[in-house]
């Protein structure tokens, strides 16, 4: 046997391996498994919009309270104020 | 090769359309599957196999990781070698501590013929590495060039010409001893 014998050797063991299919319905379970991943993807993204959200309306209302705080002072100090003047 | 359908699809895919995904198996998963049989020299690997490079592949797609520097087909073959090659070392790793974890289990809606045959094939390139063995594949079965081989492997045309070399010696001794 010499090269081209180990050649035609593999071309007859490829040929008969060209039967190999994957088994029924594989495509099926690739899909559902990358439907699974896109569906975590988007729980997650939603969860982190969902939190940015959340963190965005504490914020805003931390905000308004402190500037309610604000006006509820300068309030004071005005009425104080007038008080001692009168 | 080109395959002008794989790129479409995998631009439909990196703009977010899922179900074009299934047309990229769909083309390719009958090639793909017999490379990664051919590689692993196992119907049970090349099946995870296939289906980890699936998702790899759908992965990289979304997330704009495809250059599409090599055609979707040369890029998706290189997936499957490197996840095959992968399998087939840690199969080589594997400690067989029980004689039945020797035969691995083989799924039974595998054609039985093309089943032997997968047997017989990698019993026939055993003797060589999985580097030898995948160049070998690559070139010799699948019929890419040299320059489609390196690229798929990640190596220089120079070391798939040598690994070449080296396979065919090592087949050649093989005969000898037998």
């Amino acid at each position: 046997m010499n090269g081209d014998e180990d050649l035609q050797q593999l071309e007859a063991l490829t040929r008969a391996t060209q039967s190999l299919a994957p088994s029924p319905g594989f495509e099926a379970r690739v899909m559902t498994r990358i439907r699974a991943r896109v569906e975590r993807e988007s729980w997650r993204s939603r969860g982190i919009l969902l939190g940015c959200f959340a963190a965005a309306a504490a914020a805003a209302i931390w905000v308004a309270q402190l500037e309610q705080r604000q006006v509820d002072t300068d309030a004071l100090t005005l009425f104080d104020s007038m008080e001692l003047t009168q | 090769m080109a395959d002008p359908d794989l790129s479409l699809l995998a631009r439909r895919v990196a703009k977010g359309d899922v179900e074009a995904f299934a047309g990229i198996v769909r083309e390719t998963q009958g090639r793909l599957y017999r490379l990664a049989a051919r590689l692993s020299g196992s119907t049970n690997d090349a099946e995870d196999v296939l289906q980890e490079a699936y998702v790899k592949a759908f992965n990289a797609l979304q997330e704009q990781r495809f250059d599409g520097r090599s055609s979707v087909q040369t890029w998706l073959y290189r997936i499957v070698s490197n996840a095959a090659i992968d399998a087939t070392r840690r199969r080589k790793a594997r400690p067989v501590s029980n004689p039945d974890d020797a035969e691995p289990r083989e799924d039974s809606s595998v054609d039985p013929e093309g089943r032997m045959a997968l047997r017989e094939l990698d019993e026939w390139l055993s003797e060589l590495s999985v580097e030898q063995r995948s160049v070998l594949i690559l070139r010799a079965v699948e019929g890419f060039s040299t320059v489609e081989t390196a690229e798929i492997l990640g190596c220089s045309e120079g070391a798939v010409e040598q690994r070449l070399i080296r396979a065919r010696a090592n087949l050649n001794k093989r005969r000898g001893e037998t």
